[in-house]
């Protein structure tokens, strides 16, 4: 029997385990506290090995936005930070515990077969 | 990527996204990401964006809110100019020293004016700072066009009432204001279909230029990206968000708007009553009766606080610029 932890390896190597939902993966990043783009790109990567493109970055930036889930703060320099708010927060949370259930139940599926 | 791309693929962008987004974005692209990769995402996410457009742009409300009443305020110095100058050298100013109705009336729009121009100038002084700051740091010469669009607009106007007073012999300014009967007119003023041709000329360039000073100092504040304003004073640092700033302001001038209109309104009822056949002569520009003037001022100073009192509210909700 193969174990959990053979599968993900596995399928990371072959690019599988890239999780991409630009929204929730920019919300993510700033709950570790207000970041630009680049920044955002940066530590995006670095949690869970996906390179936004700068038009899907955007795309889920003007999108949390319009939705009052981010918030812009003031320029630095010609870079613009953004913050999540306490809105976005709440989202992140509920997004993350849904998926926290779905990965818990799934693992379990996988390491009964 | 360098600044030419990174401005070719913002353009690929919707207007209204552009409007909000571009600036940042464009920055975003010079600073960063480069390659074919990246093109093409950015690419196919505007592409994405003209299928699926945002639904519209609550950041974007508190700029269009004082765009829309520095708009209507703009249309309110044309009406009063129309009110003052109908009066002005008439019967009606010696009625007003006669009447108390009158002159209060008369003293209420007077109030009212000083009023929005404080507003106005409260509002002006750090958007249009910050929007020329803006131009000129980020090299967007569509922002300085339209910024330029109200003091090019006044310079033409006054080039061609100085030109035609020039090619007329210099006795007569061709002012609607000044067309007047030829039972009033002095003999050396130009006949009266010459007074009636330039007096319309000076009217509808007026208006056209009025509508493009308008237009343009609603796009430019549009297609600003305002940032804190930063000073010292008497050793002491400030900093100013100009749009933040501009909605206490925006609501003094909504409010001396309203009473303008008021004081026009309660003006034109008594001078009904109290100076008829002064109010029914003909003052008005080019060559109506001053109650007809008055009705044209009336409308504009209406239709003008109506559109900033439905907008006003809007500066009091909580939102990001």
């Amino acid at each position: 029997m193969r174990s959990t932890q053979h599968v993900v390896e596995i399928e990371n190597s072959q690019g599988y385990g890239h999780y991409s939902d630009p929204p929730l993966l920019v919300l993510a990043s700033l709950a570790s506290g207000p970041k630009h783009g680049h920044a955002m790109i940066e530590d995006i990567a670095g949690m869970c090995g996906t390179r936004l493109g700068p038009g899907t970055l955007y795309g889920a930036i003007s999108r949390l936005e319009q939705q009052g889930l981010i918030e812009p703060l003031p320029p630095e320099d010609r870079r613009q930070p953004y913050r999540i708010t306490q809105a976005g927060l709440r989202t992140l949370g509920a997004k993350l515990t849904t998926l926290h259930q779905f990965a818990s139940v799934g693992l379990k599926r996988l390491e009964a077969l | 990527m360098n600044r030419r791309a990174a401005r070719l693929l913002t353009s690929l962008y919707p207007r209204p996204w552009r409007d909000r987004y571009g600036a940042e974005f464009e920055a975003f692209l010079v600073a960063g990401p480069r390659g074919l990769r990246a093109f093409t995402n950015v690419a196919l996410s505007a592409f994405c964006e003209h299928l699926f457009p945002l639904g519209g742009f609550k950041m974007n409300r508190l700029p269009r809110s004082l765009g829309a009443i520095l708009c209507a305020y703009l249309v309110v110095i044309a009406a009063g100019i129309n009110f003052y100058l109908t009066i002005d050298d008439s019967s009606l100013a010696a009625a007003m020293r006669a009447n108390p109705g009158l002159s209060t009336a008369w003293n209420v729009v007077t109030l009212g004016s000083v009023a929005a121009l404080l507003g106005a100038i409260a509002i002006l002084v750090p958007l249009a700072f910050g929007a020329f700051w803006f131009a000129l740091r980020e090299k967007r010469r569509d922002v300085l066009i339209r910024l330029l669009a109200t003091p090019m607009a006044a310079a033409v106007l006054a080039a061609w009432v100085i030109g035609a007073f020039v090619f007329l012999g210099k006795h007569w300014a061709p002012l609607p204001w000044a067309v007047l009967g030829d039972f009033a007119a002095p003999a050396d003023w130009p006949s009266l279909q010459v007074r009636w041709l330039f007096g319309g000329l000076t009217s509808a360039l007026a208006a056209a230029l009025l509508a493009a000073s308008s237009i343009g100092m609603y796009q430019a504040i549009q297609r600003t990206r305002f940032d804190p304003l930063r000073f010292t004073l008497s050793h002491r640092p400030f900093t100013i968000h100009p749009l933040r700033f501009a909605r206490i302001p925006g609501m003094v001038l909504t409010a001396a708007m309203a009473v303008m209109t008021l004081g026009v309104l309660a003006w034109g009822l008594a001078a009904n009553l109290t100076a008829t056949s002064a109010f029914h002569a003909y003052s008005g520009p080019m060559h109506t009766t001053a109650f007809a003037s008055w009705i044209g001022s009336i409308g504009v100073f209406a239709a003008a606080s109506v559109i900033a009192l439905r907008t006003a509210p809007s500066l009091l909700k909580p939102a990001g610029e």
